[in-house]
C-alpha cells in the first residue's frame, strides 16, 4: 500500500492552503511568518523609538500627526516542517499497524508542506534520534519524502524526550515540529516538548493509537509482553483491570491535551481504523482533540 | 457449650497437604502470552488496582483460597472436633465424678488439675440438662458418696461440684455407678449416668448400670509421672559397725517414655536435715528399688519418716510416702509354755535377733508383755493374749480365736500346705510325721494352712490388725522339730512379726482404708490425730480401735490413757501403681449397661461432634471452587462509551 495514492493526494490538495504554521524559520518564503520583518505586507504602526531604522518611519503619518511612527511589516519566511516519526517497536502493533498510520499521516502533512513550497524533513526517532534525513522542498521532492518515510522500520524502545531534544538541538532555526507517535513513553517527554515550544517551534502532537490500545480485547490470566522491551507483566485481566487501564490511557491523553493547551500546540489523536483524511483535516485546523 | 477439642488430632496431618497444594498453584500458572504496544499502562493500572482494593490479590487467588479452606476443613473434620456440654438427654441424670488421687495430676502449665477439668466438664453437663430434668452428684473415690441429692436447682448442683476435692485414695468407680443406678432405679422417665474420670483407676472393673445409659467423659491428658509405689521399713544391723540400723526399702516406678533422674530423700519428723538421700535413675516404663539406711537414736523410735522423690512431677501426691522409725532390731518374743524344754524355746533362743521372754500361760495376764511382741502360747488358748502376733500351739479342744479345736486324732498324714503363705515360705513338710493332733475346724475352711486329708492341722486365725496362727498339734509329738522346715517356720513367723512391728501393728495401711489399731485389753477409748484429721476420740473394744477410713497419707498417732498410758504411730500411704499411672486410660462399661452411647473410649466421650458439619463445609468449599473454575468466561465489562472515550475525544 502506498503512503499517498493519487486520489488521496487530490483530496489533500484541497487542504494545502489551510495549513497554518506558527513558527519563524528565517529564510524568505511564501509563508507569512509570525514575527515582524521586512516583507511588503504591512502589519501595524508603533511609536518611534530611538535606534529604529529611519527608513521605516511613516513620513506621511508624521506629516499628519506630527508624531514619528514606525511601520511594521510581516516577515515572509519559508518554514521547515520537521516530521518527527516514532519508529519504536510499539508502533508495529495494531491492524493496520500504527506505523503505517503514522507514516500516512506524516506523508500527508509533508505533502501539504511541500505543496506550499515549504521545506519538509523526516526524522525517525526511537530511543533518541535514529535517522535524520535532509530537508526537501517543492512538490518534486515528494518521492524522496515518501522514501524517507518508507525507510523507517519499527524497532527498539522509545525515549521521546531525548529524541525531541535532539531534534531541537539540530534545528538551526525553528519550524514546525510534528511529533507522530503513540506516546507510550513513561519518560517525562513533556518537558522536552516545552523546551521545543520555547525555542520557537510550532509543535504539533499527533497520537496514533491502535484499536486494541483503546479497546483491549483481553481476558483472564495473561502474560503481557512489551513490544519494545520484551518485558513481561503478568496480569489478570477482568473488567476492573480494563477500567484501570483505560483510566491510565485517558490520563495520558488528558496530559497531552493539557500540554498542547499550555503551549499553543496542536494535538490530534487518531486510531488506526480512522480515515487518514479525517485526522489531517483536524491537523490543519490546528485544533486540540 | 464447652470448648471444642479434637478427638483425633492426628487428622491434622492432612494440613501437610497445603504445602504441595500451594506449590502446585505456583507451578501451574501458565499464562497466555500476549504482545501489546506497551506494558507501561498495564503496570500502572495494576498499581492503581492494588492501591484501591488491597484484597484484590486474594480475590484473584480465590480458587487457591477455596482449596486451602476445603483442605483445612477436611483436616479438622478428620481430627473429629467435639464439644463437651451438648444437650444431655434424660429426665434424671446422675453425675459421677472421680475424686481419686490421680485427679490431682496437673493438667497444664496454668496449674489446673484434672479435678478442675472434671469440675468444668460436670458444670457443662449440668448446664446442658434438659429443661425440667434433675440431677444428682456422686463422688467416686474408694467409696461412693452422694454430694448432692436429686436437684433441679442448677446453682446447688454447681456448688456441690465446686466443693469437691481430690482425695489421696485409689479410685473405684463401680460403687459410685452402682449407687447412682440405685438412686435412679425407682425413677420414671429417661435415666442417664454421666461419669467424669481420667481413667486412672485402681479398680478398673467395667461399670455396670443395668438398663441405663452410661456416658463416660474422660478428662486429662497424658503426663509423665514417677511414683513411690512401695515402701517398707525394717530394722537391721550395720554390717560394719554392728549397730542398729533402720532400713527403708522403696520402689520407684517411672511411668514415662524417658528415664527419670530423681533424688530420693528420707527425713524424720521434726528434723530439718535429711536422714538419708540417694540419687536414682529410673529407666523408662520401669521400676527401680532403692534402699536408704540410717542409724536411729533411741528417742527416734516410733517417729514418722517421710520419703520423697524430687524434683516433683505432674502428680505430687505419689511423690511422698511415709514410714515409722522401727524399734531395735531384736524382735521381742514372749513364749508362754508349760513344757519344760519347748522346741520353740530352743529354736528362738538360737536366733540372735530375738529377745526371748519365757513365761507360763498363767502369767500372761500378769506379766508385762511388750505390746508389739510375738506371743507364742503352748498348750493353752487363754483369752486376752497380749502382744501383737500370736501363735497358739496345741490348743485345748474348744473355741480358740474363732476356730473350733476338735478331738484328738492319731497319726494324721500331712497332705498339703499353703506354700504361698509367708509363714510357710521356703519350706517343705514332706516327710513330717505327726503322732497325735487335734484338727482345727475353721469356718469356711479358707484359713487352712496345713492339711491332713480333710482335716486342718495348722490354721490362720488372723483378725484385722492382728496375725494369729493355730497349730493343732504339739510339735513335740512330731518329728517336725528335727527338720529344717521347723526352724524356717519359726524364722518366718518372727520375720512376719518384725514386719508388723515395723508397720506399727496395723499392717500396711492404704489411704482410704480404716485403721485397725491393736490396743491393750481394757482400753475403752483412744485419741487419734493425723494429717487433715483433728485430734478426736475413737472407742476401742476387744483390744482394737477402728479409726474410720483415712483419706490422707501420713503418720497417724493413736494414744490412750487408761488403764495405762500408751501410744502407737501408724502410717498410711497411697502407693498405688494404677493411680500413679496417669497415662491415658479407658473405662469399660458393661454391655448390658450401655444403651447406645455408653462408650468408654475417649474418642466417644464428647457430647457432640462437629466433624460432619465441618466436612459439609469442606464439600461446600470444593463445590464453590468447581463452580468458580468452570463458570462462563467473563467478557469485557467496559461500557462502550468508556472504551470509546479516548477515541471519541479525538
Amino acid at each position: 500500500m502506498t503512503l499517498l495514492d493519487p486520489a488521496f493526494a487530490r483530496e489533500l490538495e484541497a487542504l494545502r492552503r489551510r495549513l497554518q504554521v506558527r513558527a519563524r524559520s528565517g529564510a524568505g518564503g511564501d509563508h507569512l511568518a509570525k514575527r515582524r520583518g521586512g516583507s511588503a505586507e504591512f502589519l501595524e504602526h508603533r511609536p518611534y523609538a530611538p535606534g529604529d531604522d529611519l527608513r521605516r518611519i511613516d513620513w506621511l503619518a508624521f506629516a499628519r500627526t506630527g508624531e514619528p511612527v514606525f511601520k511594521l511589516f510581516r516577515a515572509e519566511e519559508d518554514v521547515v516542517v520537521r516530521l518527527v516519526v516514532d519508529g519504536s517497536a510499539s508502533l508495529e502493533t495494531g491492524s493496520p499497524t500504527k506505523m503505517l498510520s503514522a507514516k500516512r499521516l506524516a506523508a500527508s502533512i509533508g505533502y501539504l508542506a511541500l505543496a506550499e513550497s515549504e521545506r519538509a524533513q523526516v526524522l525517525a526517532v526511537g530511543e533518541g534520534l535514529t535517522r535524520v534525513n535532509e530537508p526537501t522542498r517543492g512538490r518534486a521532492s515528494l518521492p524522496k519524502l515518501l522514501r524517507d518515510l518508507d525507510a523507517i522500520a519499527p524497532r527498539g524502545g522509545t525515549d521521546l524526550a531525548r529524541a525531541i531534544d535532539g531534534v531541537v538541538q539540530r534545528s538551526g532555526r525553528p519550524g514546525m515540529l510534528v511529533i507522530v507517535s503513540d506516546f507510550f513513553d513513561p519518560g517525562p517527554f513533556d518537558r522536552a516538548v516545552v523546551r521545543a515550544a520555547a525555542s520557537g517551534h510550532d509543535v504539533a502532537l499527533v497520537q496514533v493509537l491502535a484499536e486494541e490500545d483503546i479497546e483491549p480485547g483481553l481476558d483472564g490470566d495473561l502474560a503481557l509482553e512489551d513490544a519494545e522491551t520484551g518485558d513481561v507483566v503478568e496480569v489478570t485481566v477482568d473488567a476492573r483491570a480494563i477500567e484501570a487501564y483505560l483510566a491510565r490511557l485517558r490520563a495520558l491523553c488528558d496530559g497531552l491535551r493539557a500540554l498542547a493547551r499550555r503551549h499553543r500546540a496542536t494535538y490530534v489523536r487518531t486510531r488506526t481504523g480512522e480515515p487518514t483524511l479525517a485526522a489531517v483535516r483536524r491537523f490543519v485546523a490546528r485544533g486540540i482533540d | 457449650m464447652g470448648a471444642v477439642e479434637l478427638l483425633e488430632a492426628r487428622g491434622l496431618w492432612l494440613l501437610a497437604g497445603l504445602a504441595p497444594l500451594i506449590v502446585l498453584y505456583i507451578l501451574k500458572i501458565r499464562r497466555q502470552r500476549v504482545r501489546v504496544s506497551s506494558t507501561w499502562l498495564w503496570t500502572a493500572a495494576q498499581r492503581d488496582l492494588l492501591a484501591k482494593q488491597p484484597f484484590r490479590r486474594l480475590v484473584a487467588e480465590l480458587p487457591l483460597l477455596l482449596q486451602i479452606l476445603a483442605l483445612a476443613a477436611l483436616a479438622v473434620a478428620l481430627a473429629r472436633p467435639a464439644s463437651r456440654g451438648g444437650k444431655i438427654a434424660g429426665d434424671h441424670v446422675a453425675i459421677v465424678i472421680d475424686t481419686s488421687a490421680s485427679m490431682g495430676t496437673a493438667s497444664g502449665p496454668s496449674g489446673a488439675t484434672r479435678m478442675t477439668e472434671a469440675q468444668r466438664a460436670a458444670a457443662d453437663a449440668i448446664a446442658s440438662l434438659e429443661p425440667g430434668a434433675d440431677a444428682l452428684v456422686i463422688e467416686g473415690a474408694k467409696e461412693a458418696r452422694v454430694v448432692s441429692p436429686l436437684e433441679r436447682d442448677l446453682r446447688h448442683l454447681r456448688a456441690a461440684v465446686e466443693q469437691l476435692a481430690v482425695r489421696e485414695v485409689e479410685g473405684d468407680l463401680a460403687p459410685a455407678v452402682a449407687l447412682a443406678a440405685d438412686r435412679l432405679r425407682t425413677l420414671g422417665g429417661r435415666r442417664r449416668i454421666v461419669v467424669v474420670t481420667d481413667g486412672a483407676l485402681a479398680h478398673p472393673a467395667p461399670l455396670a448400670a443395668a438398663g441405663m445409659d452410661v456416658q463416660v467423659v474422660t478428662v486429662g491428658e497424658a503426663r509423665d509421672n514417677a511414683a513411690i509405689v512401695r515402701v517398707d521399713v525394717r530394722s537391721g544391723t550395720d554390717a560394719v559397725t554392728h549397730r542398729d540400723q533402720a532400713q527403708v526399702f522403696a520402689m520407684i516406678e517411672n511411668y514415662a517414655a524417658r528415664p527419670r533422674d530423681a533424688f530420693v530423700t528420707l527425713t524424720i519428723d521434726g528434723r530439718d536435715e535429711p536422714a538419708a538421700s540417694r540419687r536414682l535413675l529410673v529407666p523408662p516404663n520401669d521400676k527401680a528399688p532403692v534402699v536408704l539406711t540410717f542409724e536411729p537414736r533411741r528417742e527416734d523410735e516410733g517417729l514418722g519418716l517421710r520419703l520423697q522423690i524430687a524434683p516433683g512431677d505432674a502428680l505430687p501426691l505419689d511423690d511422698v510416702a511415709y514410714g515409722r522409725v522401727p524399734g531395735g532390731h531384736k524382735m521381742p518374743v514372749t513364749l508362754a509354755s508349760t513344757a519344760a524344754r519347748s522346741w520353740f524355746e530352743r529354736a528362738l533362743a538360737s536366733d540372735p535377733d530375738v529377745d526371748l521372754q519365757t513365761i507360763t500361760a498363767a502369767q500372761l495376764a500378769t506379766v508385762n508383755v511388750d505390746p508389739e511382741a510375738l506371743v507364742i502360747v503352748e498348750g493353752a488358748c487363754p483369752p486376752g493374749i497380749p502382744g501383737h502376733d500370736v501363735v497358739v500351739v496345741a490348743p485345748p479342744p474348744g473355741p480358740c480365736f474363732g476356730i473350733d479345736v476338735g478331738g484328738a486324732v492319731e497319726q494324721p498324714q500331712l497332705t498339703s500346705w499353703e506354700a504361698g503363705d509367708p509363714r510357710l515360705r521356703f519350706l517343705t513338710l514332706d516327710g513330717v510325721h505327726v503322732a497325735r493332733a487335734t484338727p482345727l475346724l475353721a469356718p469356711g475352711g479358707g484359713a487352712s494352712l496345713v492339711r491332713a486329708g480333710t482335716a486342718t492341722l495348722v490354721a490362720d486365725a488372723s483378725i484385722p490388725g492382728r496375725t494369729a496362727t493355730l497349730i493343732g498339734f504339739d510339735v513335740g509329738d512330731s518329728d517336725w522339730p528335727l527338720r529344717a522346715s521347723f526352724v524356717l517356720f519359726v524364722r518366718n513367723i518372727v520375720e512376719l512379726a518384725k514386719l508388723h512391728r515395723a508397720q506399727g501393728g496395723a499392717g500396711p495401711v492404704r489411704t482410704g482404708d480404716p485403721l485397725r489399731v491393736a490396743v491393750p485389753d481394757g482400753v475403752a477409748e483412744v485419741r487419734v490425730e493425723g494429717p487433715g484429721m483433728p485430734d478426736h476420740e475413737v472407742s476401742a473394744r476387744g483390744g482394737f480401735a477402728v479409726v474410720p477410713a483415712v483419706e490422707r497419707a501420713g503418720v497417724y498417732r493413736v494414744r490412750w490413757t487408761a488403764p495405762h498410758v500408751g501410744q502407737v504411730a501408724l502410717v498410711a500411704n497411697l502407693t498405688s501403681e494404677r493411680e500413679s499411672d496417669v497415662r491415658p486410660g479407658s473405662v469399660a462399661v458393661e454391655p448390658g449397661a450401655a444403651a447406645g452411647d455408653a462408650r468408654p473410649r475417649r474418642n466417644a466421650d464428647a457430647h457432640h461432634e462437629w466433624g460432619v458439619w465441618v466436612a459439609i463445609a469442606a464439600a461446600f468449599f470444593l463445590a464453590f471452587d468447581v463452580w468458580w473454575l468452570t463458570r462462563r468466561p467473563r467478557r469485557s465489562l467496559v461500557p462502550t462509551a468508556d472504551r470509546d472515550q479516548p477515541a471519541r475525544a479525538a
